[in-house]
């Protein structure tokens, strides 16, 4: 068992020393791609990327013996010195971190919530505007992942593409002519490719019903996936959607099917808009004033209702409604983040017990919004 | 659309099975879907995915077996590599290393036209992999004529795909996003 006061062995030992230092910062801030507007922005939150790669010489982490994973850790951080991470990427050791800590990282989808879950060496990198990132000893050895804000899956494909190509020529990946790039599921098997989209879908969510849009993407061999990916709900008519098939179809044909889908998916969900904005309009307008007062009045908010929350008074922006047309697109986003119980919980240290988190959240979201504390 | 199945509820899943080579394709609604044992948006995948590996492999009973023939399971067998058990990665659903996909190759295969319709890979390559001149691509295409000529199909198929591949590596175009 490893000490925390022992020497580190690795550069990668030296390098996650300030890990918790790190998560404390994170916290504080809002990630800078994320402040940044993208295409589509008020329709279109952000762009991941993310490659499953393994490394050929030994066993996938379930598999691994714990050498053999300090192993894998050393090797590709080793590899990853020069590398479009930067000059010195950030290295957050998992298995130092407190459970609140990880959480956070969750909630800023740099981790997987399987990857905090896990036992034994694992770890992260990530870059300074955390656009760029890599899990280390997930289900596979390498999960690397590009962030953009809007929809931009072009600009997220160029990062990741550059950062997987100079790794694969420092490593060697698990890889057959046959099946491509090898991984422990089989449901990743080949390109390893997973686009994801999300997207704020209010209208379509009300009037249609959300089961009407899966319908559409399964035609395309795609998925809705919730908030922070795989197994997880959706909150705040906040929508993922992402490519399933790995196998048999190129990165480009991947990305071609996904980034249509997601214009599609973003004309209905303008069309619905329209639909609701002229004639029976109070439908729309009384769940965005409600919105508005539960903003105004509300004393204590959970998460779930916050999200909601936000969504309504988003779309009421997008609406141009007088009292919401001035906030800008990035408080939302920065709201959407910052009042999430880890983070609130990280920030505010007397925010352990839910009512205070519930009251705290409640404030926060007038002050930041301008209203009276 | 409608559920295929129960013609009441929204068709959220299509199912598609190859079997004997021709596929079919069946639209069911979430509730349905899970009856025949396809995952619901809560489902942890990896686990979901080794209950019903053997159903995917049509192993289940009254299911064609054409498909067996192809793809024998034989729970016992064991990669030499990490020592996993096909039976281990039927509960787990995850397998254990790289050269776990050569000692159930014929299983694997199955699985994977499966899961992904089809199960040869046609994207990119690892850079050390990659042609570095274009001679080498024109060295390819020889081979690929000799290759038909020969009516070696399979080998055939894997030279396309590397031209392929060796065409696209650096010159990969992302799609056109508005």
């Amino acid at each position: 068992m490893k000490n925390d006061t022992d020497k580190p062995q690795n550069a990668w030992e030296a390098a996650a020393a300030n890990s918790k230092r790190h998560c404390n910062e994170l916290a504080k801030s809002v990630p800078s791609w994320l402040q940044r507007s993208g295409p589509h922005g008020h329709l279109v939150l952000s762009t991941r990327i993310r490659l499953a790669r393994n490394l050929a010489a030994h066993a996938f982490p379930n598999k691994a013996d714990l050498a053999s994973q300090n192993k894998i850790l050393a090797e590709v951080w080793d590899a990853l010195a020069g590398l479009p991470l930067g000059a010195s990427p950030r290295c957050l050791d998992l298995s130092r971190l407190p459970r609140l800590d990880r959480e956070m990282l969750v909630e800023r989808r740099l981790a997987s919530p399987q990857f905090i879950q896990r036992k034994g060496p694992r770890l992260l990198a990530l870059n300074a505007d955390e656009s760029l990132s890599l899990m280390i000893n997930e289900e596979d050895h390498l999960r690397l992942q590009a962030m953009q804000p809007g929809l931009a899956i072009a600009a997220a494909w160029e990062a990741i593409r550059a950062l997987d190509d100079q790794l694969s020529e420092r490593v060697e990946y698990a890889f057959s002519e046959r099946f491509g790039y090898l991984t422990a599921c089989p449901t990743n098997t080949g390109t390893g490719i997973r686009v994801s989209v999300l997207m704020h879908l209010p209208a379509l969510a009300l009037l249609r019903g959300i089961e009407g849009a899966k319908s559409r993407l399964a035609q395309h061999g795609m998925t809705m996936r919730g908030f922070y990916g795989e197994g997880t709900a959706a909150s705040g008519n906040m929508f993922q959607i992402s490519n399933q098939v790995t196998l048999g179809k190129s990165e480009a044909e991947v990305m071609a099917v996904v980034a249509e889908v997601a214009e599609d998916l973003r004309q209905l969900e303008e069309h619905t808009r329209g639909q609701l904005m002229t004639g029976r309009n109070n439908f729309l307008l009384d769940r965005i004033w409600r919105a508005y007062g539960t903003l105004r009045y509300a004393r204590m908010l959970n998460s779930q209702e916050c999200l909601d929350v936000l969504s309504m008074l988003r779309l009421g922006h997008d609406c141009d409604l007088e009292e919401m047309k001035e906030w800008p697109l990035a408080l939302f986003n920065e709201l959407t983040l910052m009042l999430q119980p880890g983070h609130l919980r990280k920030n505010h240290k007397a925010t352990a017990g839910a009512y205070e988190r519930d009251s705290l959240r409640a404030m926060l979201l007038r002050v930041k919004l301008g209203l009276q504390p | 659309m409608t559920c295929q199945s129960c013609h009441n509820a929204e068709a959220t899943v299509r199912l598609q099975q190859v079997v004997n080579g021709k596929k079919s394709e069946i639209f069911l609604c979430q509730a349905c879907a899970v009856q025949r044992g396809l995952p619901s948006a809560a489902t942890n995948l990896p686990e979901f995915f080794g209950k019903v590996v053997s159903s995917i492999l049509g192993e289940a009973p009254g299911k064609s077996s054409g498909r067996r023939s192809r793809g024998k399971h034989e729970p016992r067998k064991r990669c030499q590599q990490c020592g996993l058990t096909w039976a281990e990665f039927e509960s787990g659903g995850l397998l254990g290393c790289a050269a776990c996909y050569t000692a159930f190759e014929p299983v694997i295969k199955v699985l994977l036209r499966n899961i992904h319709g089809r199960n040869r890979h046609t994207g990119r390559r690892p850079q050390r992999l990659r042609p570095r001149a274009g001679k080498t691509v024109a060295a390819l295409r020889q081979e690929l004529e000799r290759a038909i000529g020969e009516q070696k199909f399979e080998r055939a198929a894997e030279l396309r795909d590397q031209i392929r591949a060796a065409e696209q590596a650096g010159r990969t175009l992302p799609p056109r996003t508005p």
